[in-house]
């Protein structure tokens, strides 16, 4: 196993943070889909980090957009953490790098 | 005239393309994903062939030469029957990437055909573009990998970022573009 892989006490929950650090902002079914793990799994891991103030989350239409609270101490260390751990997981980096973002041209193929 | 062959590669196409335009009197430009597939073909394919138009003042012209090379209007596109890869033309008269007007450009020829494209450097930039702005992470692997296999000025493109207010996110294009080059070191 990578050196540092459960570091945040689970491998999943681990990976449910370096790919948050990566992408920045994301929803809960996002983060399962790109991790093939059941939406459940990851809201019950990101119900924990809220609660321990490292994750916030905020309505936007339907859903729950979460993103790292900027009020938790240090954290631009531990998103930087995250990133350089993310990107050494070629399953977090693969998945992170795998969802276009950029809008395309009105009636491009997807 | 040069036509279109299933065999040809997409930086073929390109020159293909960009000559008949250019012959038909207007000054293309390839840029987006397809300049840097022209840059790091084993790394990133991009599909669309994305053409800013210099000179253009109407699309009639362009999309006439784009006929006698078998491209028909799909869409807001150009599809031909002989590639997978569709051409955009885009009349947007300036080449800019964030806040910055492009003006030089590097010039590919092979035999007679032409392409001016963005440079490698610019095509960095205009990757990156999409990684500051719409935290897309795949544009992010694509200034990556064209910026491993040519050589781009590293200390213009800090620059922008940081003119851009992305002085954060160029560090983390920067660590991971040396992370690689160090293993790469290690292994040789």
């Amino acid at each position: 196993m990578r050196i540092g892989a459960s570091l945040f006490g689970t491998r999943r929950k681990t990976q449910v943070l370096e790919l948050l650090a990566l992408l920045e902002e994301s929803h809960a079914l996002e983060l399962a889909r790109l991790l093939g793990v059941t939406a459940k799994t990851v809201q019950r891991i990101v119900d924990v980090f809220e609660e321990q103030g490292v994750i916030e989350g905020r309505t936007v239409g339907r859903e729950r957009r979460l993103t790292f609270n900027r009020r938790f101490p240090a954290m631009d260390q531990l998103r930087s953490l995250l990133i350089e751990l993310g990107n050494s997981d070629t399953e977090v980096s693969g998945a992170a790098n795998s969802l276009r973002r950029r809008p395309r041209g009105k009636r491009k193929a997807i | 005239m040069d036509a279109i062959r299933p065999e040809d590669d997409l930086t073929t196409v390109a020159l293909k393309v960009a000559t008949t335009l250019s012959r038909a009197g207007v000054s293309p430009v390839l840029t987006g994903g397809s300049a840097a597939t022209v840059y790091a073909p084993e790394a990133y394919q991009s599909r669309d062939l994305d053409f800013v138009l210099r000179s253009a003042v109407s699309l009639s012209g362009p999309e006439a030469a784009l006929f006698d090379i078998g491209f028909r209007p799909d869409g807001r596109v150009y599809a031909s029957s002989e590639t997978q890869l569709t051409v955009d033309l885009l009349p947007e008269g300036d080449v800019r990437i964030g806040s910055d007007q492009v003006s030089s450009f590097f010039e590919m020829r092979r035999g007679e055909l032409n392409l001016t494209i963005l440079t490698a450097t610019d095509s960095v930039r205009d990757r990156l573009a999409g990684f500051f702005w719409f935290r897309d992470r795949g544009s992010l692997m694509a200034a990556l990998a064209v910026a491993r296999r040519n050589s781009v000025d590293l200390d213009l493109i800090q620059g922008w970022a940081e003119s851009e207010g992305e002085a954060g996110r160029y560090a983390e294009f920067k660590r991971l573009l040396v992370g690689a080059e160090d293993q790469r070191h290690r292994l040789s």
